[in-house]
Formats: C-alpha cells, sequence, structure tokens
C-alpha cells in the first residue's frame, strides 16, 4: 500500500529525513514514534504529499506520489477544524470539493456524525466543543472522504488521559468498521502498541528499528500482561531516542 | 440579547442627555443648547431638503471612500499576505507611508482631483486604505498554517482555499477595521468638507457656527454622530451575521 524508497529531505544543512525506506501493508496501522525532532511529522508529511523531498520516492497502492492524494485524510495534533464552520460544514467540506450532490452528502456527514455520536452537535462551532470532542470532528472530517489511507499526527497529544483512552477506543472501532490503511505519529508507547500492527522507530533522521506488533488493535489486550511486555520491548528499542 | 443590546443603548444615551444636560447648566445656554431643544430642532431640520442634501452629499463621500479602501485594501492585503515576492517589494513601502499624516498631502490631492467631491473622496480613501492593508495582511499572517494543511489534505483548490478559508479568516480583521473606518472617516470627512463645498455636515456645522447659529449647529454634530452609528450598527450586523462563531 505504502512505500518508500530512499526518502532524504534537507532543511539547509540539517538532514530532516536520510535514506528512509518502508512498505505498510493495506489495512494494516503503522506507528512511528521517537523522540522530538527526529523527523517523524517530516515523514508523515511526506507521505502526505505535503512535503517536496531532496530525494527517494513514495508509491501508494503502486502510483508514484507526486502531491496531495484527494483519498489520503489527514488528521493534526492541534485544532485542524475550521473555527468558521459549524461541525455539520466541517465534515461536508470534503465532500463538496469532490463536487458530491448536496442530498449525498448529507446523508454521508448525518452518518458519521451518528456514528461518532456527535449529532447532536452538528450546528455548533468547534470551540463549542471539548478538545476531545473536537479530534472526533477530525476524524469524521478525514474519514467523511472515505479514504483508503488515514495519517494521523500526533491525534491524542493534546487530551488528557480519559479522554485519550476512549479517543483510541473510538479509532479502533471505527478502524475495524471501516478498513483502512493508517500511519500515524506519536510520542505515547501504549499507544502505539494498541492501534499498531508495526511500530517503527526513528532516531537522527532515521529508522532505528521496526517492530510487529502481534497486540495491535485488539480491544483487551491492555487486560494482558504480554501488552506491557511488547510496550517495554518498544521502549528498549527506543533506548537513548526516549 | 437585543433586548440587552437595546438596554444598553437606551442607558448610554440616558447618560449622554443627562451629561449634555449638566454642561448646558454648568457653563452657557448658547454654547451648550438644551438637549431637548437641540433634539426638537434635528427633527425639524430633517424634513427639509437643504438639511437633506448635506446628509446625502456627506454619506455619499464617506461610503464612497470606505467602499474603495476597504475592497481595494482588502485585496492588497490579501495579494502581499500571500505572496511572499509581492510582500517584499511592497510591505516595506506600505509600511513607511503608513505613519505619514496623509493630509499633508492635501494641496498635491488638489492639484491632481480638483476641488471637488473626488479630492474629498481621495483623502478619506488615502487614510482608510493603508490602515486596511496592514490590518488585513496581518490578519493573512495570522492564519494557523494548520488550517493550509487542512485543506491541502481536503483537497481544496486555490479558489476553494480562497472561499472557505482565507476570507472567512480574514472577515473578523476586516470587520474590525471597517470598524475604525468608520470613525477615522467620519472626522477626515468633517475636515475635508469645511474647504471648497457649500454641502455636507462638515460644511454645515461650521457655517452654522460662524454664522453664531449654534442650535443649528449642534444639529449637524447630532445627524454627523448619528451617521456614523448607523456604519457601526451595519458593521454590528455584519458580525452578526459572518462572525457568528467568535
Amino acid at each position: 500500500m505504502v512505500s518508500c524508497t530512499d526518502l532524504s529531505l534537507r532543511y539547509d544543512e540539517f538532514f530532516a529525513i536520510k535514506n528512509i525506506n518502508i512498505s505498510i501493508k493495506k489495512n494494516t496501522t503503522c506507528a512511528i514514534i521517537g523522540k522530538s525532532g527526529c523527523g517523524k511529522t517530516t515523514l508523515l508529511h511526506s507521505i502526505a504529499g505535503l512535503k517536496k523531498l531532496d530525494s527517494g520516492i513514495v508509491r501508494i497502492n503502486n502510483e508514484l506520489l507526486t502531491g496531495i492524494r484527494k483519498s489520503t485524510g489527514f488528521i493534526l495534533q492541534n485544532d485542524s477544524l475550521f473555527p468558521w464552520k459549524t461541525i455539520y460544514d466541517n465534515v461536508a467540506l470534503g465532500l463538496i470539493v469532490r463536487n458530491k450532490n448536496k442530498c449525498e452528502i448529507e446523508e454521508l456527514v448525518i452518518d458519521i456524525l451518528k456514528e461518532l455520536e456527535l449529532l447532536d452537535h452538528k450546528d455548533k462551532y468547534p470551540n463549542q466543543l471539548s478538545g476531545g470532542q473536537r479530534q472526533k470532528v477530525a476524524i469524521a472530517r478525514s474519514i467523511a472522504i472515505k479514504p483508503d489511507l488515514l495519517l494521523m499526527d500526533e491525534p491524542t497529544a493534546s487530551l488528557d488521559e480519559i479522554t485519550k483512552e476512549s479517543f483510541q477506543k473510538l479509532l479502533l472501532n471505527l478502524l475495524k468498521q471501516h478498513p483502512m490503511t493508517v500511519v500515524f505519529v506519536t510520542h505515547d508507547i501504549e499507544e502505539a502498541v494498541y492501534l499498531a500492527d508495526s511500530i517503527i522507530i526513528m532516531e537522527d533522521g532515521k529508522i532505528k528499528t521496526t517492530i510487529d506488533n502481534s497486540l495491535g488493535l485488539e480491544e483487551k489486550s491492555r487486560d494482558n500482561l504480554e501488552f506491557y511486555k511488547m510496550c517495554l520491548n518498544v521502549r528498549a528499542s527506543l533506548g537513548e531516542s526516549l | 440579547m437585543i433586548r440587552k443590546n437595546i438596554y444598553d443603548l437606551f442607558s448610554g444615551l440616558i447618560f449622554v442627555i443627562f451629561f449634555w444636560y449638566l454642561l448646558h447648566f454648568i457653563i452657557d445656554d448658547r454654547i451648550i443648547p438644551n438637549p431637548l431643544n437641540t433634539i426638537t430642532n434635528t427633527i425639524n431640520l430633517l424634513f427639509t431638503w437643504g438639511f437633506l442634501k448635506h446628509i446625502l452629499y456627506s454619506s455619499y463621500r464617506l461610503i464612497t471612500a470606505v467602499f474603495l479602501a476597504l475592497t481595494m485594501g482588502s485585496l492588497l492585503g490579501i495579494l502581499i499576505g500571500l505572496n511572499i515576492r509581492l510582500e517584499k517589494l511592497l510591505y516595506p513601502v506600505i509600511y513607511i507611508l503608513f505613519p505619514v499624516p496623509k493630509a499633508a498631502f492635501m494641496p498635491i490631492i488638489f492639484v491632481l482631483f480638483g476641488l471637488g467631491d473626488s479630492s474629498k473622496i481621495f483623502l478619506i480613501y488615502l487614510i482608510l486604505f493603508f490602515q486596511i492593508v496592514v490590518s488585513v495582511h496581518n490578519a493573512v499572517k495570522n492564519i494557523p498554517k494548520e488550517y493550509y494543511i487542512s485543506a491541502a489534505s481536503l483537497g481544496l483548490s486555490k479558489k476553494e482555499l480562497y472561499k472557505h478559508i482565507i476570507l472567512p479568516a480574514i472577515i473578523p480583521s476586516i470587520l474590525t477595521s471597517l470598524r475604525i473606518c468608520v470613525g477615522i472617516g467620519i472626522a477626515v470627512l468633517f475636515f475635508a468638507e469645511t474647504y471648497a463645498t457649500k454641502f455636507g455636515l462638515g460644511y454645515y456645522i461650521m457655517n452654522s457656527w460662524s454664522l453664531i447659529n449654534y442650535l443649528n449647529m449642534y444639529s449637524g454634530i447630532l445627524v454627523l454622530s448619528g451617521m456614523g452609528f448607523c456604519l457601526f450598527s451595519v458593521v454590528d450586523v455584519l458580525e452578526k451575521k459572518y462572525v457568528k462563531w467568535k
């Protein structure tokens, strides 16, 4: 699904990412983890087609990525909802620009808002919702365009622990109902182990190691001792990167 | 909400009239006329074509200048806010010219536009234009980069980016500028109407003063203030319609 070959990007003399090679299978989830400034977000933006690379190529579904794809969803760490649009209009925007007809848009948006328990808030503005609800709307907006690839940049970084956990559960259930390839950047080891099939550990713009995680996307995995062993394993792999 | 606004307005008006009465009693009946007499005189004047003509002239000059400054200033503000090359080229010029007192260019404006309406409109326009360019430019620069990333990831074209992101994001700043413009515009309008014209509220006020008709002078001031209040109310209505989210 996602294949990156020899990706490099420099800011002046500093390599943000250097010779990155990754391959992510279709309908799997991949977490990218590492300390701040290690190139996680640059890599994610490169996969999104938002960065102009110095060298290397990104292929998605065997097609060369030349810019932003219409079927890639993107969720940012900070509030990326447009404050002047209601929740309904925020979610509908991606569909409007895809020239869907009004009835189709209404049906799709209402269905998604219902699924994410946001329907009661459809006429509200983002500043009338909590941080967790706003991130749910960001998800609704991304999946409304029915993406085959969802990219998330620290989607839970601004949430408190309780909201974070319920958000992760919601994401897990959503991925079961709408299978898609997911690549996300996180600082949270538990989140990576809970949500990802594979975990990429980055250091100084390079990939340090990749860990396959058989415990990913299991709702009850947190009740399992193996889960915490895997967390320790990731932590050990992060080593000095932590 | 509306009831609260009306209540605030009413209490503000009562306070102003009370203060006016106080000055009227303390100072001098001729210099500060009785507010009730002034209001009655204003109402009577409003039914005379001679006075209405002054209002129409002033409104035409002010609204034309504000409209031109707002459209052209916003356009240039957006352009230099989005285009780095244009910004490097033009922003230093605007930054230098912004604090220059434009009224000092009045003789040049006379030479270029004559003594008629054009020079008055241009003077108001010139003063408002820079104010709007600077504040719209700042508003464009303050749009968080996350919005552009979100818009790009949703697949918005350049035209859609203007429609859905840039314009709605800068509307609050445009309306704030408009509010400031109305205040400054009226002050400049008064100044501009004190030369080479026989029409406009500025002329009417100064003419009544020279004729020592203080009652008419105050009526002129009252209507000029009323004009400002009406334009402020229009900005309020626009704000309620387009900036509901704030």
